[in-house]
């Protein structure tokens, strides 16, 4: 399992920079939160690392290999999946079905359908979701829909995921169902999580340590705890100036 | 899905197909013509479900690959008097090659804009032939090919033959779940691996090799190849018509959308003369309005034992 790194990747749209010189490294195994205000540039770095955008400048490594110039879907034959903000299952197909595309066309590239069934139902089971199986994708709910782009990313094989705002939304006993279920996912297959998310909550309480972006830039790295305690992320999250006196 | 073997749908087109080999010798000559033509129509329907039917990439201009394969079997038949049926095999290969070649840069383009990128080739390939004085001009090729009923048939029974293999082998595998994944979602396909650029590719070359070989047999049995009727759009429109009447991306819809379309044509061609087209265009609307999934796929979505058996 090789290490997932971004040096100094810089993205710019028209004329903005979405992202100035990001450094991030997400070793083996290890769980990197990453937080920020809305627009900070999440998920255009989430994006880059998956391929679906390219870099203006800076690279993406994964271990040895340069992989910002390849295609999406080349990348996640090297073992990086992503999970969708907004879910995008293949809406006509059952969710066994969802799942088996990633089996056959991830990493593991398994040619026997039947056999891609059957490890589609054993993450389908892994996720409680078994009772779902044979229903049209469309007919699930927003929180199993999001459970199904955690199914698909997983079928792919990977053993680096990156998951873009899977928390989000959720009831506070939905958010700690999920929570467990994470933990008991990590517990059984092992792989490296990017975890993108708004809100800290969840993040804070899964990642090793916390990387957090504003405007574009990284303005802290540490743990949950230190990153907190962080005056510039206060400033960033509260929206205080040097100058501003609050009341 | 099914995973175990061949159904019922399979077993019965294979059965239809073993009728249609022996038909001909059963009934006169006036009848094997109508088979003949039904027969082409139902090759052109099976080459646009490769693509428009399983992927949902609308092609307009269709026609051009089957005017490609005209030309190809005119062309090597006037100038170097080639065998009609390598002529077939030749207008399947150019076929091939300009699908591959036009799919490259137009499969690029999602949606409206495809469409109309297909259209658009289509037009400019009926005036670039009517330029080329190689090619009869606006003349066209007048063939010396002979009255040939037997050939034509057994041509174009293998042809329809083939497109159902491999529709079936298509549908039931792994090409068949990342291509109906693609159809359903394109950059979430890819973002489960699915190589999209490729399998559009593949599956728009098998389109225009098919449509060619359609299209040369087309030349054959009209005994020349005339711009105007080669190249017009009413093809287009009559295999677009067939694939979402019978059913878009099935194994049964084209067969069964060719026979819808193209039977009522005798009527049409000797009592209600030219009307043909505003009736197939009525039924077009009326279909992808209500019952936008074709009779095969209404009939399965209905009905929970029709979905085991239809395919």
């Amino acid at each position: 399992m090789p290490t997932l790194r971004t040096e100094a990747v810089s993205k710019e749209f028209g004329g903005v920079q979405a992202l100035k010189g990001v450094t991030i490294s997400l070793p083996a195994g290890s769980t990197l939160g990453l937080i920020g205000p809305n627009g900070s540039g999440k998920t255009t770095l989430l994006n880059i690392i998956a391929g679906l955008e390219k870099p203006t400048s800076g690279a993406v490594m994964l271990g040895e290999t340069r992989i910002d110039h390849l295609p999406a879907n080349a990348i996640v034959k090297l073992g990086v999946a992503k999970t969708h903000q907004i879910p995008r299952p293949f809406a006509e197909m059952t969710t066994r079905e969802n799942v088996s595309v990633a089996v056959m066309y991830g990493r593991r590239r398994i040619k026997d359908t039947k056999r891609s069934l059957n490890e589609a139902d054993r993450l389908l089971s892994l996720l409680g979701m078994d009772a779902r199986r044979d229903l049209p994708a469309s007919s699930l709910t927003v929180q199993e829909k999001k459970r199904l782009e955690l199914a698909r990313a997983l079928a792919t094989g990977a053993d680096v995921i990156l998951l873009d705002e899977v928390f989000a939304g959720l009831s506070s006993d939905e958010l700690r169902d999920s929570i467990q279920l994470f933990r008991k996912i990590r517990g059984e297959v092992g792989f490296s999580a990017l975890i993108v998310e708004h809100v800290m909550g969840a993040v804070l309480t899964l990642a090793e340590r916390v990387v957090v972006l504003e405007e574009g830039a990284k303005i802290a790295e540490g743990t949950p705890d230190e990153v907190v305690h962080n005056e510039a992320v206060i400033r960033a999250y509260l929206g205080f100036e040097e100058n501003d006196s609050p009341g | 899905m099914r995973i175990a073997g061949l159904g019922v749908t399979f077993f019965g087109l294979l059965a239809l197909m073993l009728l249609l080999l022996i038909l001909p010798f059963a009934f006169p000559f006036s009848t094997s013509v109508i088979l003949i033509n039904l027969l082409f129509y139902t090759a052109l329907a099976y080459s646009i479900n490769f693509i428009t039917g399983m992927t949902g990439y609308v092609s307009f201009g269709h026609v051009v690959f089957l005017g490609i394969g005209a030309y190809a079997l005119g062309a090597s038949a006037d100038v170097y008097g080639l065998d009609p049926v390598l002529g077939v095999l030749l207008g399947a290969a150019l076929g091939l090659v300009f699908a591959l070649m036009i799919g490259l840069v137009t499969l690029r383009f999602r949606g409206v804009y495809f469409a109309i990128s297909t259209v658009v080739i289509a037009l400019a390939a009926l005036n670039i032939v009517l330029e080329l004085p190689q090619l009869g001009g606006s003349q066209g090729i007048i063939l010396n090919l002979g009255f040939q009923p037997y050939s034509w048939y057994y041509t174009i029974w293998g042809i329809v033959l083939f497109e159902m293999l491999i529709t079936y082998y298509i549908n039931r595998g792994k090409l068949g779940l990342g291509i109906r994944a693609i159809k359903s979602d394109e950059d979430a396909a890819r973002s489960v691996g699915v190589n999209v650029s490729a399998l559009k590719l593949y599956l728009f070359g098998l389109s225009g090799l098919f449509a060619g070989a359609g299209g040369a047999v087309f030349a054959w049995t009209t005994s020349g190849v005339f711009p105007y009727e080669t190249f017009s759009l009413n093809f287009s429109l009559q295999m677009l018509a067939m694939i979402i009447i019978g059913g878009v991306g099935t194994a049964l819809g084209p067969i069964l959308g060719a026979v819808v379309v193209y039977l009522p044509s005798y009527y049409f061609l000797t009592v209600a003369i030219g009307t043909q087209l505003i009736i197939i265009g009525f039924a077009v609307v009326v279909i992808a309005l209500f019952i936008p999934e074709g009779i095969v796929g209404t009939l399965k979505r209905r009905s929970a034992s029709l979905r085991e058996l239809l395919e």
